[in-house]
Order: C-alpha cells, then structure tokens, then sequence
C-alpha cells in the first residue's frame, strides 16, 4: 500500500508520512492521502510526521489503519482536485463502485471504521460508513433497528419511556 | 455494548429520509429520539387535530417544511359541510412564533384566509414554497400578498392544472391526464412512458350521458405497457372482473389503487357479476398495497378477500359496498397495518363498528356516512376510548335530546368522524358537530 521510499519535503517525490497504529504497527503512506483526515492534517502541515518520528494513532488498530488508509489513497486524487469537479464520468462510477465494494464487510469491521472516521475525521469516509449503517435500518420498526446493530435490550424504564414516545407520536406524525 | 457518539449517529439519521423510517429510528432509544427530533427539518401532520401546533414545535424546534392536512378525506367528495373546521391560523400563528426559519408550508383540505396568507408572508424570512392543494377560503389578493412579500412558489392545485390529454409524451414518473383522451390515448401513453410509476385519469365531464370517456381497456393497456406502475388514479365508466385480473397480474407493484366508476353498484361490464374477484385479485396480487380505493358493485366477498390479503393497507376507501356488518369486520379484524378507513352509503351498523373498539387505537381515523350506526353505539365508543376524538355530524332537524337517552340512542347517526388524538376535543366545533 505504502511505497517504502520517504521525501522529505518539497523536491519532487511526494512527501510521505508514517503512521502508527495502537498495535504498533507501522504505516508509511503519501501525506496527501493522510490528510484527508482533518485531524491528521494539522500535523502533517506543521511538519509532523516525517522520518522517523510517525503519527501515533493509540485509537486505532492496524487491521482498521489498514482499510481506512486504503480509502484515503483511492480518494486521494479526487480531492486533490477540489472535490473533483473535473473528474470524468468513468472516474466517479470506478469511486462509486469501490465505495459499494468498500462498504461491504462485517458488521463488526464496519463499526471499527466508523469510529476511526469519526476520530480521524475523515468527511467522505464518515458519510460512507453512515450511509451504509442507514440502509441497514431502512425499513425497520425500533426493537428490529436495536438487534440489527447489536444495541442491547432496552432497560424498562427505557421501554417505558419509548412506550410512552410511540403512544403519543408514532401516528401523528406520519 | 456497542456505543456511536452523538455526531456519528446524527450522520446515519442524516442519511434516513423517509418520515416512516424517521419515527422508528426516533424510537430505537433516548439518546436517537433527541438527536433525531433536533435534526428533523421536515414533518408531516396527518391530521391538524391530532396534536396540537406548540406540541409539535416543541419536539421539533428546527423544521423547516411542514405539511399538514385538515378535513377528512371525503371532502373531496362535497360531504363535509362548509364552516367545519381545519382553518390553518394556528398552525400559521404557531409556526411564527416558534418556527421564523420555516422554507416551505404544505396545507391540504384546510381553510386559509387571506388573513392568514399575509401572516405567512409576512413572518418567514426564507420562505421558499407554499402548496395549497384542495384548500378553500382565500382570494386572489391573498396569494398576492404572498407573491410581493416573498420569493415564493405559489401552487394551488385544480383540475385545470393538471394537464391535458395532448400533453402526454415524455411523462414518465406521472401522468395526470383527463378521460376525454379515451381508450386510444391510453394505449398510447401505454406504448410510449414505459417507465411510467403514476397515473391518474379524471372525468372531464361528470355528466354521465355526456360521458365518452375510458374503459376497462384503457387501463388493461397501460398496465401492460407500464408495469413500473406503482399508483394508479382512475376515473372510468365501466370495468370487469378480467380486466382487474389482468391489470393485478400486470402490475404486482402497486401501492396505490383507485379506481372510481362513476355510476355506483355497477357491476361486472360483460357477466354482470360483482367485481369481488377482480379487487380480490389487486390485492392477492399486489402484495405491497397501502392504499385501496374501490367501487362498482361489491359484496361481503371483497372484503374477506381484502382482510385476507390486504396485509399492508393502511387507507382504505368504500363507497356502496357491501351487504351485511360481516364486510367491515372482515377488513378490521384482517388489516393489521389499517391507519384510515373511510365508508360511506354502506350497510354496516353498531355491530360493525364496534367490533372495531380495539382497532381504533392504532387507526388513525374512521370516517362513516349514511351507514347504520346509531348515536348510543358512538356515544359508548366514545366512552371507552378517550384518546380518541368521536365526532358525530346531524341532519339540521336532529338535536340529542337530553331527556329521553333511550330514543337518543336509537337515533341513526348520519356522519361519524372519530381520530386518535393527543389535543383533546377541538375547540372550534361548528353548531352542526357533536364531539361525544
């Protein structure tokens, strides 16, 4: 994923930055690609990052680094590109198609890309993961949402408090 | 246990749009009610009696389109008198006051003064859209007001507006046409919107003799040529039992099936039998329908086969239907999804409408005219069931006479309206409406 050689800064090769997972794994990538992480990119635009130092990301296994740095770099040149506005029919259909692909995986993966999105705060990949989590609720009624993701029972006081919700606002608002 | 922080489920609940998808994902827990009701930009009211305008503003504070709707259904069809209820004033009002961000106003079958179009204009800095469809009670100058105060869509809707049956090509999510099109236009919008979802075909002239019209075969054609349908209006002079056979068999998608043939208690156009087995089959074969609206002449039978069958309807529509209370227990014990049931010129009585008592909790509402229901059956449903609102309507003659209950109870109610309801008794009740 990676390429092994390190720029170091502005002459010619892109520069690269190493991150490192809560396992201790470490993960050599293009600063571009990192930086679709907004929390990542105030480091690396201060410099961090380089050599031998790494970003060390203590939220964040390798198994997930690992697919959500295989997000960033496909998505890498289109935001370079400002969101892409120049980007060809073909090129959006290929990031539709690896998005649907991307997404299709274990729920339990699922929820540990979720909360490195959110932690790492990488915009398209929160949408992503989100989206994904709405379409497996669509249709749904409330106890069917809870067990499809794994939410445990609801306390009674809680039942009798949703109880309550469905009496007074479950039909009138349609 | 597993746990998403507040912004990440705000982002799933983002990404579900639908209102029926919303109310239950509003319901999965305490921590999803608050997120989503904060986020809710758009609310629908099925009824402008059900809830009270603050209540709603208070759950949703940062909507920015709502819709609601006034009379019952069956004021389309001239039975609601004038002076009934359902004005928009406190819905404006309250939306002023709570809601000055509000982009967009959807009223269906209520009254909006000129007063209260001002008020609108007046008071929404952004406001984008309003949709007045089969309201009444404003003027040109209102909608003026609305025009120079407000960059705004103005709609209402009338027949005129909806198109004529020239102007069909290149239709393809609806087409809303007049009958004057005939058999032959059908058959040509059939051949050329294979994609089409909607149709809705109106009378132009209601006049029956002097109707030409469309048949059974008009709508054969459509559904073979579009079998995307997924809603269908219709307004015919004849039908049969194969052509809705047929048509089931076409189109297993649909959700919404009106047919309306204007003549009531007609019967099958070639074996002159009822049309119970042709809706049997809409709903045999449609297994997604939610909304049904039938006519023609109809026995118990539909109805067995509708509570049977018909395990997704939530709106039902009977006009002249049936022979004996059985009809409509069928359909209240069978429908389980059932939200609007509205009846009117048919034979069912006490028996049938009480039968429905635990029915009525989950319904939304019940509309009945010239059925046989009496005033002590109401009254004891109304007794029973106090979250529900139980509105009797009374010939002018009539009054309840308070000395003699016996007698009162045995008078036939000739229009009953009851809804589920979380704002008690309305308080704009007319002379000729009696809230039990």
């Amino acid at each position: 994923m990676a390429a092994p050689e390190s720029g170091d800064g502005n002459n010619g090769a892109a520069r690269m930055v190493t991150l490192i997972s809560s396992d201790n794994t470490r993960f050599e990538v293009e600063a571009a690609a990192a930086s679709l992480s907004q929390t990542l990119q105030l480091t690396i635009l201060d410099g961090g990052g380089g050599g031998g130092d790494g970003i060390p990301l203590p939220n964040v296994d390798s198994a997930t680094l690992s697919k959500v740095l295989e997000y960033c770099i496909k998505h890498a040149p289109a935001a370079a590109n400002g969101g892409a506005p120049n980007a060809t029919a073909v090129d959006r259909a290929e990031l539709e198609r690896f998005d649907n692909e991307f997404v299709n995986i274990d729920q339990s993966v699922l929820y540990s890309l979720i909360m490195a999105a959110h932690n790492l705060e990488i915009e398209g990949l929160q949408s992503l993961v989100a989206k994904k989590v709405a379409d497996m609720i669509k249709g749904k009624s409330p106890m069917e949402i809870r067990r499809t993701l794994g939410f445990p029972d609801p306390t009674p006081e809680e039942q009798a408090e949703m109880n309550a919700h469905m009496l007074e606002y479950g039909w009138a608002y349609e | 246990m597993v746990y998403f922080p507040d912004e990440v489920v705000e982002n799933i609940i983002g990404f579900v749009k639908s209102h029926r998808d919303r109310n239950a994902v509003s319901l999965v827990c305490r921590t999803w009610y608050h997120i989503e009701r904060l986020n809710r930009r758009s609310v629908f009211v099925s009824n402008c009696y059900a809830v009270h305008p603050e209540r709603l503003h208070v759950r949703f504070p940062r909507i920015r389109s709502l819709s609601i709707k006034g009379k019952p259904h069956f004021a389309d069809f001239d039975l609601i008198p004038a002076g009934w209820g359902a004005k928009a004033d406190p819905w404006v009002e309250s939306c002023a006051r709570a809601c000055p961000d509000m982009e967009e106003l959807r009223l269906k079958r209520m009254v909006v003064s000129d007063e209260c179009l001002k008020r609108v204009a007046c008071s929404f800095a952004n406001f984008k859209s309003l949709v007045l469809v089969s309201c009444e009670g404003f003027s040109t100058n209102g909608l003026a007001t609305i025009a120079t105060n407000c960059r705004v869509l103005s709609r209402t809707r009338k027949l005129e507006d909806l198109g004529t049956g020239s102007f069909v090509r290149g239709y393809n999510a609806g087409a809303f046409i007049l009958d004057y099109i005939g058999d032959d236009g059908l058959r040509a919008v059939a051949s050329s919107c294979l994609e089409l979802q909607e149709l809705r075909v109106f009378p132009a002239n209601t006049r029956l003799e002097e109707r030409t019209g469309v048949t059974e075969e008009g709508l054969v054609a459509v559904s073979l040529g579009c079998q995307k349908l997924i809603s269908v209006l219709y307004f015919c002079g004849r039908m049969t039992n194969t052509a809705l056979v047929t048509i089931a068999k076409n189109c297993p998608r649909l959700k919404s099936f009106r047919l309306c043939i204007l003549e009531p208690r007609t019967s099958d156009a070639v074996t002159g039998q009822p049309l119970d087995d042709g809706f049997g089959a809409i709903v045999q074969s449609c297994r997604g329908l939610r909304r049904l609206s039938m006519s023609g002449l109809l026995t118990d039978n539909v109805f067995l086969y509708i509570g049977m069958y018909a395990e997704k309807l939530e709106m039902l529509s009977v006009a002249f239907a049936g022979d004996t209370d059985n009809g409509m227990i069928y359909v209240l014990n069978g429908c389980k999804n059932l939200k609007k049931l509205e009846i009117r010129d048919s034979p069912f009585g006490d028996a049938a409408l009480l039968a429905g008592m635990e029915r009525y909790e989950a319904i939304c509402s019940l509309w009945m005219s010239s059925c046989n229901i009496t005033l002590g059956a109401c009254k004891s449903l109304a007794t029973s069931m106090p979250n529900l609102n139980v509105e009797v309507m009374t010939e002018a003659a009539w009054s309840i006479d308070e000395a003699d209950e016996e007698a009162n109870n045995a008078k036939r109610v000739e229009k009953l309206y009851l809804y589920r309801t979380i704002a008690g008794p309305r308080d704009d009740v007319p002379g000729f409406v009696t809230v039990l």
